[in-house]
């Protein structure tokens, strides 16, 4: 199996005033294409903090992340955002979509930021709305749609220029079961259709049927 | 990026609409101050530019055309013996008062000048013609002084110092920047008008030039010919004029003041509620940051917004000042808006917005990235 994402003694130490808070202490794991793994753990127990150290959005203490065979551990700030965008596709817990663009406009920003024309990526993102079952919901602002609605139109955008790696924090957090299981198994068909890979991080015991790995975090540290 | 910072104005109209208001006022207030004060340094130096004279000759350290000493009118002479001058005129400029039919009085600026050559008279007659001051009590008085003087006609008579003047012509457009109504007569009436000017003296000299003689040779070889006066180009003379009722009388301190007081409220109203708009923005810019945006990309949304509030600001504005010019003319103001004013004042506007927006550069450099993933 070809690795995705590799990370190594990965640390991540936070200053509050004078006392040192150890976040992630010492994570080591491999995760591979095709798959679709959680990341479990009570709250505060570093698992956000894991997820945005892989996605490049947080920088590590210490240790090395290697995505795709490339260490990203120590590049300079004016290099994440390029390789965020080459890299991954994100979904958040609270949908974050810009709320005065529609789902179609939300949909094309990361194809924006990758510099593809806009005519292309009008239409990748029509097609993507498509995939999702948004046809019909296109140039509805956020503020039109359900719940279960912007969080496919936040699939849809991690998918533009389709990312090798999908990053999901709690996306099934504000859903009620049905949209929920929708969503997890929309995610595992697109991430076998595309032959990347999903990290999800849960506290949502319903999906754990639908991963092929999870990994659980207590205090920081992974628990074997 | 700027189609995502006209969505966002566009999405929050009140927000939007609040900053429109702020923007246009700030603008219409600039505007205003900068039209009035071109307006008024106009009438400054007026006769000046509308006289047909290469060069200005005056009293020694004379610092502006309204308040000049009277020097020897006999020194034409030598001005006209001077190389490359063409013709040379004099010019009185003293006041009076004038006694007014139901009782009072007003101060009036009077111009004598040259009835035969017409420079330095008036340039624009209503009603009679500048030839007709000659050879008598005669006065042209401006169709802009009458709510000072009363509703004159033809053939009314008004005293001045003590002499009885027949009003022989209506001009137009004759203003002065000290707001006392001027009065034209012939040269030599106003030598003897008020005293302050005695026989035989002048206030002013104007002389053309040659053509192929470069004005300013002439003026230095004048300078050397004539070392107890000043010898000034057209050009100076108004600017000199200007300059003294800009800086001599705080005007244009005072008008600099309320155009910058109008720029920072601009600005801080600009500012906040592009702040306001990042600060409400701000996961949303965070997520932005998450999926691959450079900083740069958001700083070009807010420098868009601000962009787009001061286009649409300074359009709003320019529109209801040139709505406003007509109001100005009804009070008897002189409003100056051209081309050049109302690129200026873009270029305040553009300026007074985009700084505006550097407000909220620091904080959209601070995002905290891990902001994204809270609920």
């Amino acid at each position: 199996m070809e690795t995705a994402i590799e990370v190594e003694n990965l640390r991540k130490v936070y200053k509050e005033g004078r006392v040192e808070v150890v976040a992630v202490d010492s994570i080591s794991l491999s995760i591979y294409k095709r798959e679709v793994v959680g990341i479990l753990g009570p709250s505060g127990s570093g698992k956000t903090t894991l997820l945005s150290m892989m996605g490049c959005i947080l920088r590590p203490t210490g240790g090395n992340i290697r995505i795709h065979g490339e260490d990203v551990s120590n590049l300079s700030e004016h290099i994440l955002p390029y390789i965020r965008r080459k890299y991954f596709g994100f979904i958040f817990q609270g949908f974050n979509l810009m709320p005065p663009l529609t789902a179609l406009e939300n949909v094309k920003l990361p194809l924006k930021f990758k510099g593809v024309p806009e005519n292309d990526a009008e239409k990748e993102s029509s097609h993507l709305l498509r995939r999702v079952g948004l046809n019909e919901r296109v140039n509805f602002l956020p503020r039109d749609l359900s719940g279960g609605e912007k969080q496919r139109v936040a699939i849809a955008r991690a998918l533009a220029g389709d990312p090798p790696i999908i990053l999901a924090d709690e996306p099934t957090g504000n859903l009620d079961h049905k949209s929920g299981s929708h969503v997890v198994g929309l995610l595992r068909e697109l991430v076998t259709t595309n032959n990347s890979c999903a990290i999800i991080v849960t506290h949502d015991s319903r999906i754990f049927h639908s991963l092929d790995r999870v990994f659980h975090i207590e205090d920081g540290r992974l628990k074997t | 990026m700027f189609s995502i910072a006209l969505r966002i104005i566009l999405y929050d109209k009140v927000r939007t609409l609040i900053t429109l208001i702020g923007v246009v006022f700030a603008v219409a207030l600039i505007f205003a101050q900068i039209g009035i004060y071109l307006g008024l340094m106009e009438t400054a130096s007026l006769i000046i530019d509308r006289t047909p004279g290469d060069i200005w000759i005056t009293s020694k350290n004379n610092r502006n055309f309204d308040f000049s000493m009277p020097f020897p009118e006999l020194k034409i002479n030598r001005v006209l013996t001077a190389e490359g001058v063409k013709n040379a005129e004099k010019l009185i400029v003293t006041w009076g008062v004038i006694k007014q039919p139901q009782g009072g009085t007003e101060q009036v600026e009077i111009v004598g000048y040259n009835p035969d050559t017409g420079i330095g008279g008036p340039w624009e007659m209503k009603a009679g013609d500048v030839r007709d001051v000659k050879s008598g009590n005669y006065i042209i008085v401006d169709a802009s002084s009458m709510k000072r003087l009363g509703m004159l006609e033809k053939g009314d008579h008004r005293e001045i110092m003590s002499r009885r003047l027949k009003v022989v012509g209506i001009s137009q457009s004759v203003k002065s920047f000290t707001t006392a109504p001027i009065v034209f007569t012939s040269y030599k009436t106003a030598q003897h008008i008020g005293g302050y000017v005695g026989e035989g003296e002048t206030v002013f000299i104007i002389a053309n030039v040659f053509d192929g003689y470069p004005v300013k040779d002439v003026v230095e070889r004048l300078r050397e010919a004539l070392p107890g006066l000043d010898v000034y180009s057209k050009d100076e003379f108004s600017k000199k004029t200007r300059l003294y009722w800009t800086i001599e009388t705080g005007v244009g301190f005072s008008f600099l003041i309320t155009i910058l007081i109008s720029f920072f409220i601009g600005m801080l109203i600009v500012g906040q509620m592009i702040y306001n708009s990042t600060v409400e923005y701000l996961k949303e810019f965070g997520t932005l940051k998450a999926i691959g945006a450079a900083n740069i990309d958001i700083y070009k949304i807010i420098f868009s917004e601000a962009l787009i509030n001061a286009i649409l600001g300074y359009v709003i504005s320019l529109m209801l000042t040139l709505a406003s010019v007509k109001v100005y003319k009804t009070t008897e103001m002189v409003f100056t808006i051209n081309t050049e004013v109302a690129a200026l004042v873009f270029l305040i506007t553009l300026v007074m917005c985009v700084f505006s927006a550097f407000i909220s550069v620091r904080k959209i450099r601070r995002i905290d990235p891990a902001l994204v993933f809270r609920g």
